[in-house]
């Protein structure tokens, strides 16, 4: 990788560098180092970039191993208190920023591998057969994490979320 | 794999009373370092350098007026293997800001990452500055003597950060 | 797709990094660069060697005070170079006590 692909590689991805790091602890601190070593790291593999393609899934996998290695050494561990969410009115916007806000210290919250899982499907929109490639495991395991991933914030959040489909209509008995 | 590369020999020799902190206290560290950056340089050596940068080049320009008003500059930067360095192997070289000249500025510490800035106080007078960055892997300890107010620091910070002027063709 | 789906997605939107990120990354990329560097150093010594070898000793003494001075600015350049960029990293701590002296002062003018 010549000086000038690198730099261009720094401008053109440092936000998917970044909001993978930032999604995934919550923390623009840590994501901040974080997407600085993965460039860095990027830059001293002397790596072969054939296409865009490659060195995006390069950046991903590296990004991802970063994080979770990053929360198995630290003693830091994020601690969702529920009951100490913010109230939140009844009659809330389409996009609730409380909500929003709620999702992702929910989603901070998760053991380290389905926290990867769901950041890389709901955040970079890959399939299970990608992020199974990224984080080395079968597919049936990723949908796994998902399902039960996703199980579990919607129970914490469900205070919060709308799914009228899924609510039985109530009506009152004259 | 990170090759070993030992760089910028002191090609001079200081006395312990021209530099504010005892950098030989960081020799034992050094050994166990994969990456390995020191650098000095006394009074003397840091005006006959500025003196030689070339004010043509932008980079050197800005190097000489980063260094404007320093009377020594001193850095150590090494990196480790994972597991081959802890925080608290610089015991050492913190027991010496205990004297009195030096005071803290900032002190940050979380579960394996410390970062600590002191000013040396002379008479008074703030007359240096010394930045501790300690990280698992990588350790960096910088003595810029001669700063007296922060601007002296933040012309240090803003060297090499480039402005953001309009995109040229 | 679900509410609930589009309410994940959307709070795993992509962020951008600070002002600078970039500049910093390849600021830092060229300093590791030139840290891993000997090339020139060697092949001044092996100059100073051939010119050794044919009696201009006078020669060979002005070459290397000029040598040690063009490393002297290199060197002092990437150790510039490092310590810009650590102070940059540590800059949003040093505007949170800055913020947090200015709040002091002005409680006590009050």
């Amino acid at each position: 990788m010549t000086k000038a692909e690198f730099e261009s590689a720094v401008r053109e991805h440092q936000g998917m560098v970044y909001s993978i790091a930032c999604n995934y602890f919550h923390n623009a601190a840590i994501a901040e180092e974080i997407a600085q070593d993965v460039f860095l790291q990027l830059y001293e593999s002397h790596l072969s970039v054939e296409t865009g393609t490659h060195c995006v899934a390069w950046l991903r996998r590296s990004t991802v191993h970063r994080c979770i290695d990053t929360l198995r050494r630290s003693s830091f561990r994020n601690e969702i208190q529920v009951d100490l969410m913010p109230e939140i009115p009844v009659d809330v916007p389409e996009t609730d920023p409380f909500l929003q806000e709620r999702l992702r210290r929910l989603i901070a919250s998760l053991p380290e591998t389905p926290r990867a899982v769901l950041v890389l499907r709901f955040g970079e929109d890959m399939d299970a057969e990608e992020i199974g490639r990224i984080l080395q495991m079968p597919v049936r395991t990723v949908w796994s994490h998902l399902q039960r991933a996703t199980a579990l914030i919607r129970e914490k959040a469900s205070r919060y979320l709308k799914e009228k489909e899924d609510e039985p209509v109530r009506t009152r008995s004259s | 794999m990170r090759r070993l590369m030992l760089v910028g020999l002191m090609a001079f020799a200081i006395t312990a009373s021209a530099q504010q902190l005892d950098f030989k206290v960081l020799d034992k560290i050094a050994g166990k370092a994969t990456s390995s950056t020191e650098m000095g340089f006394d009074e003397a050596t840091l005006k006959s350098t500025a003196g030689a940068l070339d004010k043509k080049s932008l980079e050197q320009d800005l190097a000489k007026k980063a260094v404007e008003g320093l009377n020594g500059f001193f850095l150590r930067a090494y990196e480790f293997k994972n597991g081959d360095f802890k925080l608290d192997e610089i015991k050492p070289l913190l027991d010496q800001l205990k004297a009195p000249d030096w005071k803290p500025f900032l002190r940050v510490k979380e579960s394996n990452e410390l970062v600590e800035m002191w000013w040396h106080v002379k008479n008074g007078i703030v007359d240096g500055m010394l930045l501790i960055a300690a990280e698992s892997n990588e350790l960096t300890v910088i003595n810029a003597m001669g700063i007296s107010k922060p601007e002296d620091l933040m012309k240090l910070k803003d060297f090499g950060v480039p402005s953001i002027g309009a995109p040229t063709k | 797709m679900s509410q609930f789906e589009r309410d994940l997605r959307e709070s795993l939107r992509r962020h951008q990094p600070p002002a600078g990120f970039a500049e910093q990354v390849i600021a830092r990329a060229r300093a590791r660069e030139k840290r891993a560097a000997p090339m020139p150093l060697r092949w001044l010594a092996a100059a100073a060697l051939v010119v050794l070898m044919i009696g201009g000793v006078v020669f060979v003494r002005e070459q290397r005070r000029q040598a040690e001075a063009e490393r002297n600015k290199q060197q002092l350049i990437v150790a510039l170079q490092i310590t810009s960029s650590k102070l940059n990293r540590i800059q949003g701590r040093l505007s949170a006590i800055q913020q947090r002296i200015d709040e002091l002062r002005l409680e006590e003018r009050q």
